[in-house]
């Protein structure tokens, strides 16, 4: 019993490894400290700007900063958020960033 | 005799003991190390209330308190549980899903070194006697081959450009950029990203077979250690919590250590006293030569020269004897992780120095150097500690005079546990 839970949690992390070879996050799937995203945070709520706080508040992420985990990590926080508990603030966000000192790069929420 | 701790036997209160649970030696090592850790960084403090969960279901605790503070309260009771060898399997399982159940809970809180700490203790918690240390084994490889492998597969990590941007805000030491500049362009951030690939690679590989495990082991050492000077970050717990996690790729002796000595000497029966205060497990079985009845065919003229430490069948003298007495006392570990996690000031960054004097002492770059140390003390012990009686010779002289092989002049006590009250 204890070896069958033993060897499963390796066999999930496997997974979890295998999978992230097929899409740009890194959830589970070690990958530490293998990014570096500078990136900044907007979001507009009815056409106001969110301040730092109220950023900090809806995300519990600082606005602009140094990520070390792939951008899409990023982008799948701000989209849960605007899914499930922001569903209807109709908030608009714009994260732009640059992955590993690349050129910038844009996401906006909602997705189009 | 295996060295496997007895549950028979009444497990000890003292958190620096490791005896009296159902893990082996390096296991149990291995759990305290990371709970102390896990204690004096306050991690189980950062753990979650449920906030975006990878886990849809988690959210239904969104709102309910409690659920935090349970997976606080667990971690802080699964450690300090941990420390005073209190239901210790069970302990590492309440750490181990503490923190399992955060790293799932929230996607803010998910740090690969937080779910490092958390497989590991899950895994602890989980040995049985058939798998042995595989579990944790395997945690550490799979964490280096996956790491490896995100590395290799990533085009930035490859062409240097990772690095070259990353050293930027995380390196502070000058020297890098001084020697990047005095290179062709790229050439340094594409060398170290490659290094560390091929480190990952070498570590998830080496450690795999016993004959290239003590490669593998210094080779994530100095990773590790090799980051900290570079950044003089910790990455988290991984600084602490990988290395520590080495331990369980030691193969620890399963029978007593003989230390042979020379009981002709006082420096060497106070030394004696002094390392026997420190051997909580009894682990060492000090013995004079002259008294010995196996001298594991080592001659006498060499014990009175040098002390032995035999362990499996392997035979240390000198400074090397000492080295792998320090290496096999668990209180070493202690003493290490001890000094490594004193609070840095502004002004002195001591972890790095710290971290590099812990290898290098330990690395056989140091052997001569402690060789000398041991030989210069070695030959005036009769003059150091001069309250104690010393009646051995010099060799020059012994050789002239004769010895006073099976004639001791001090008798040590026969049962070791007397000579720990003096």
């Amino acid at each position: 019993m204890r070896i069958t839970a033993g060897v499963c949690l390796l066999l999930l992390q496997i997974v979890s490894v295998v999978h992230a070879r097929f899409v740009s996050s890194r959830w589970l799937a070690w990958a530490p400290n293998d990014y570096a995203i500078e990136y900044k945070l907007q979001v507009q709520i009815d056409g106001r700007d969110l301040s730092t706080d109220e950023i900090g508040k809806r995300y519990q992420l600082v606005p602009d900063g140094v990520y070390e985990n792939p951008a899409e990590n990023l982008i799948d926080i701000v989209r849960q958020r605007e899914r499930t508990y922001g569903r209807n603030d109709r908030a608009e966000a714009l994260l732009v960033y640059r992955p590993n000192g690349g050129a910038p790069q844009e996401w906006r929420w909602p997705e189009k | 005799m295996a060295r496997e701790m007895k549950s028979t036997v009444a497990p000890s209160r003292n958190p620096f003991r490791l005896g009296g649970v159902d893990l082996p030696m390096p296991l149990i090592l291995v759990a305290k190390l990371l709970a102390a850790c896990l204690l004096a960084r306050l991690l189980w403090r950062d753990l979650p209330d449920p906030f975006l969960p990878m886990v849809p279901f988690l959210d239904s605790f969104r709102n309910a308190p409690y659920f935090g503070w349970a997976l606080r309260g667990a971690a802080l009771i699964g450690a300090v549980a941990v420390l005073l060898n209190y239901r210790l399997r069970a302990a590492c399982l309440l750490i181990g899903s503490a923190f399992l159940l955060g790293t799932l809970s929230s996607r803010i809180y998910f740090e690969n070194n937080r779910m490092f700490l958390g497989c590991v203790f899950f895994l602890l918690g989980l040995y049985e006697r058939r798998t042995g240390p595989w579990l944790v084994r395997i945690q550490v490889m799979l964490v280096f081959f996956s790491a490896g492998l995100n590395k290799l597969l990533n085009v930035s990590w490859r062409s240097g450009h990772f690095f070259d941007y990353w050293s930027h805000f995380a390196i502070n030491k000058q020297m890098y950029f001084q020697l990047a500049s005095l290179l062709p362009q790229m050439f340094l951030p594409r060398f170290m990203s490659w290094m560390t690939i091929t480190m990952e690679f070498s570590i998830a590989f080496g450690l795999l077979f016993r004959r290239t495990r003590p490669w593998a082991i210094w080779t994530g050492l100095l990773l590790a250690l090799g980051m900290n000077v570079l950044t003089e970050r910790t990455f988290g717990v991984f600084f602490y919590a990988m290395p520590i996690c080495y331990l369980a790729f030691i193969e620890w002796p399963r029978s007593t250590i003989t230390v042979l000595y020379d009981g002709d000497c006082g420096f060497c029966a106070r030394t004696r006293r002094w390392m026997e205060r420190f051997d909580l497990e009894n682990l060492f079985a000090w013995q004079p030569f002259q008294q010995a009845r196996d001298l594991y065919g080592i001659s006498k003229e060499a014990l009175r020269q040098r002390l032995y430490v035999v362990a499996e069948g392997k035979k240390y003298s000198g400074f090397r004897a000492f080295k792998m007495m320090a290496l096999y006392n668990p209180l070493t570990y202690f003493f290490m992780l001890a000094a490594l996690m004193l609070p840095q000031s502004a002004y002195l960054h001591h972890r790095s120095w710290v971290a590099v004097f812990f290898v290098l002492f330990f690395s056989p770059l140091f052997v001569p150097v402690g060789e000398t140390a041991y030989a210069w003390i070695a030959s005036n012990r009769h003059r150091i500690l001069s309250g104690e009686t010393c009646t051995v010779e010099t060799p020059i002289h012994s050789e002239n005079r004769g010895l006073h092989v099976g004639r001791p002049t001090w008798q040590p006590p026969l049962d070791p546990g007397i000579s720990k009250h003096h």
